[in-house]
């Protein structure tokens, strides 16, 4: 894949891009990004959502279950969407920069009801939100919170990232066009 | 819709400008919102946002704890205008309010909206694996 900062220029297809390392530790550090969709009318909506960066397939991966599904209707219908990653509250990371993602996703309509479908992502999810293990935890909560683990899952391969040092958003970001990351 | 757009910026320290760019992908930036009554617009602090482009967006303020709890939400929809220092979002729509009140709500209209996508394509509701959701939760934290 291909990443270069702006000075260098825009990438060549087919290279392959290293983040740097700064960017990346976001990625895997904060606990959500604001995840925004092209609503029907051209408005960009943007949701707290948290991520799964996985680096070696050069894509996020994000869920959203059946009841909050706006955000997969507007990737069907419009595959533009960005990740701003800009709230390090949790991260554990001091001056982090902020970083915004912009990329093509896809939002099949295929219902998956198991954690096993993605452990990786669930096991994250439980451990940065433990209060979280309370859907499902009773008969009470499983009738009403059903719908819950009911998810459809978003891919998003990066087109081009840009990056604020310090969170600075008064600066002109750094910019990485990319093929692919990893 | 003033009221109530003033109030929720109140609680938060900063939020998220959703616009976009001239390829027309999202582009967001974090700013500081401060609602400018008179001209009817929400200001939105020095961002450079040279690729902005004026047109539909959204303002949304969120926050979380250390745990990913106490999750309070506020988006609104509405149009950009001006660049730089002259950025500002003039506010049309509020989509959710912050607050527990909204949350419950919220959440009780994605079930009904879970068992409508579920109808529209002629699916039952599925069962969930709840052995398998428990396994993956791992062991009850101590204390």
């Amino acid at each position: 894949m291909a990443a270069m900062g702006e000075a260098e220029g825009r990438s060549t297809t087919g290279r392959r891009s290293v983040l740097p390392p700064e960017v990346e530790e976001v990625f895997r550090e904060f606990r959500t990004c604001e995840f925004s969709t092209v609503a029907r009318d051209g408005t960009p909506i943007a949701w707290p959502l948290v991520t799964l960066w996985r680096p070696e397939e050069g894509r996020f991966v994000l869920t959203t279950s059946i009841g909050l599904p706006q955000k997969a209707f507007n990737i069907r219908r419009d595959a533009r969407v960005s990740l701003l990653f800009s709230d390090p509250t949790a991260s554990g990371l001091k001056d982090p920069p902020a970083v915004l993602v912009q990329g093509d996703a896809e939002a099949p309509d295929s219902i998956r009801t198991s954690p096993e479908h993605l452990p990786e992502y669930w096991t994250r999810l439980f451990e940065i939100q433990p209060a979280g293990k309370m859907y499902g935890s009773n008969r009470l909560m499983r009738y009403l919170m059903d719908w819950y683990y009911m998810r459809l899952y978003i891919s998003v391969r990066p087109r081009r990232i840009l990056f604020w040092p310090d969170g600075d958003f008064s600066r002109e970001p750094s910019r990485i066009e990319v093929d692919r990351v990893g | 819709m003033w009221a109530e757009i003033e109030k929720n910026l109140a609680a938060f320290e900063t939020g998220v400008l959703n616009a976009r760019d001239a390829a027309g992908y999202p582009y967001s930036v974090r700013c500081r919102p401060w609602p400018d009554h008179q001209v009817g617009v929400v200001r939105l602090g020095p961002v450079a946002g040279q690729e902005i482009q004026p047109g539909p967006a959204s303002l949304l303020c969120h926050s979380h704890n250390e745990e990913l709890w106490d999750l309070k939400v506020f988006l609104v929809r509405g149009t950009v205008e001006g660049a730089g220092d002259g950025l500002a979002f003039r506010p049309e729509r509020t989509v959710t309010g912050a607050g527990l009140r909204a949350m419950v709500r919220m959440l009780m209209g994605a079930r009904r909206s879970a068992a409508g996508y579920l109808k529209k394509r002629g699916l039952e509701r599925p069962r969930i694996p709840w052995d398998e959701v428990e396994a993956v939760k791992g062991p009850p934290q101590a204390g």
